[in-house]
């Protein structure tokens, strides 16, 4: 019998305490059915012990709302610095530095250097626009000057033709130099082949201080037996004087283009 | 004689004593008397009578010879209330001592190890499955089991209670003592 253990068992008076704890806490929050509600209305507060139980558990639960109420500012600010701290944890200590940059502290100085940024960017992109074109109209130029490629003695105005070895300038001693006169608008220049292996031929000029270089695509070997050469025509304004490499590269047909000879010399006006 | 009976101590014999009464206190309220700490006194009187004549040839917990006597005293307290039946006071939900509960309470709270009143806190915080969660949360922190905190947390309760019992009968927390509080 329940009531026998009241008596005989020393937890049971205990739990049965606790139970009515429970209990009232749960009428206090609500959590009792309608029907619970009202047998603990007619039956379980019968008693004044039973009815000081619930008002002290509804004083206790106000004193822990107001309590949790006046710490919560404290807590939320512990709150976010935790959950700050599991993110520079996680993020690591660049996703840290944009983070504390996110900091309204640092908007003013942020957005004058982005500022800066998006100038340095924009103009970056004009100058790269430029060279490009400038690029493509020269390239433009240089497929036009090469069209027609003839092997034969310069005989048009303004026009000076030299021949070039692998690694070599062929000229008066150990010079290697390609003297042009006042008027010299096209230089033409002869690129003796090691051997005629490819379909076409590429031009690559370096032209020193641009280390992309200029290229003349779609270039056929001429001549005959095992003279066979490449022939480039450039316009002279391209050649300030100075020291310029010129690769040469070999497509063969359906294949990838490969390394066929290098060409230095040096430019001077007369 | 009574205490004798109950335990050879007198120290025994006192524990033994209080919690005999504070079980047949419960037993009477569970039975729904609006009296229980007077009929509790009125069955161990009984009993403190009888003693003199039992003890002797009694064997067993004497706990169990309680039981029935307060058994007999409620079934004199029922005939009783069928010619007079005792009608509870209505329920008062906002009356002016919740004000003085709360003083009571704020000052028992503060008597309290900060350890012990920060768990009630905690105990108590949020609501329904945030309640939950929080209360398995802090019986990890502490180490223990959840019925074991649940005890724990029962046994402060009990004694702010009675802490604020005091408090009011004092008159406003006049007399809040630490021996009333489990510090």
């Amino acid at each position: 019998m329940l009531e026998e253990r009241l008596f005989t068992s020393p937890d049971y008076l205990d739990e049965m305490l606790m139970c009515e704890d429970e209990l009232i806490d749960s009428y206090i929050g609500g959590s009792l059915s309608p029907e619970e509600m009202e047998a603990f209305q007619s039956h379980f507060l019968l008693t004044p012990e039973r009815r000081q139980k619930l008002k002290f558990a509804r004083t206790l639960k106000r004193y822990v709302a107001a309590s949790a109420a006046a710490e919560a500012p404290a807590r939320e600010a512990e709150l976010a610095q935790e959950k700050e701290v599991t993110r520079e944890k996680e993020a690591g200590w660049l996703a840290a530095f944009v983070g504390r940059l996110m900091r309204p502290a640092y908007y003013a100085p942020l957005a004058a250097a982005l500022l800066l940024l998006v100038a340095y960017g924009s103009w970056q992109l004009a100058v790269g626009w430029r060279q490009q074109r400038h690029r493509t109209a020269l390239e433009a130029e240089l497929s036009e000057l090469n069209r027609e490629q003839t092997e034969g003695a310069p005989s048009a105005p303004g026009l000076a033709a030299f021949t070039l070895t692998p690694g070599l300038v062929r000229g008066a001693g150990g010079s290697a130099e390609l003297t042009l006169a006042g008027d010299t608008r096209t230089i033409r220049l002869r690129l003796d082949l090691p051997s005629d292996d490819f379909q076409t031929y590429q031009a690559l000029l370096q032209t020193g201080a641009d280390d992309t270089g200029v290229a003349v695509k779609g270039l056929r070997a001429s001549g005959q037996g095992n003279s066979r050469a490449v022939v480039l025509n450039l316009p002279a304004a391209l050649l300030p004087d100075g020291e310029y490499r010129l690769a040469l590269r070999g497509t063969p047909e359906g294949g990838a283009a490969e390394d066929v000879a290098t060409y230095n010399f040096r430019v001077r006006r007369s | 004689m009574l205490l004798n009976w109950l335990d050879s101590s007198r120290e025994g014999a006192g524990r033994r004593y209080v919690e005999i009464r504070r079980r047949l206190v419960q037993f009477f309220v569970c039975r729904g008397c609006h009296e229980s700490e007077q009929m509790a006194d009125l069955t161990i009187d009984r009993v403190a009578q009888k003693v003199p004549r039992i003890a002797e040839g009694y064997s067993g917990d004497p706990a169990l010879y309680f039981y029935g006597v307060a058994r007999k005293v409620h079934m004199e307290y029922m005939r009783k209330q069928r010619s007079t039946p005792a009608v509870p006071p209505p329920l008062d939900e906002n009356s002016g001592e919740d004000d003085e509960q709360y003083t009571c309470l704020e000052r028992c709270m503060e008597v309290l190890t900060l350890d012990n009143r920060l768990l009630v806190l905690k105990y108590y915080q949020d609501d329904r499955q945030l309640k939950i969660d929080h209360r398995r949360e802090l019986a990890r922190h502490l180490d223990i089991g959840m019925n074991a905190l649940r005890l724990r947390v029962f046994r402060i309760r009990a004694a702010l209670q009675e802490c604020v019992l005091n408090c009011l009968k004092n008159g406003l927390a006049r007399n809040v003592s630490p021996d009333n509080v489990i510090a």
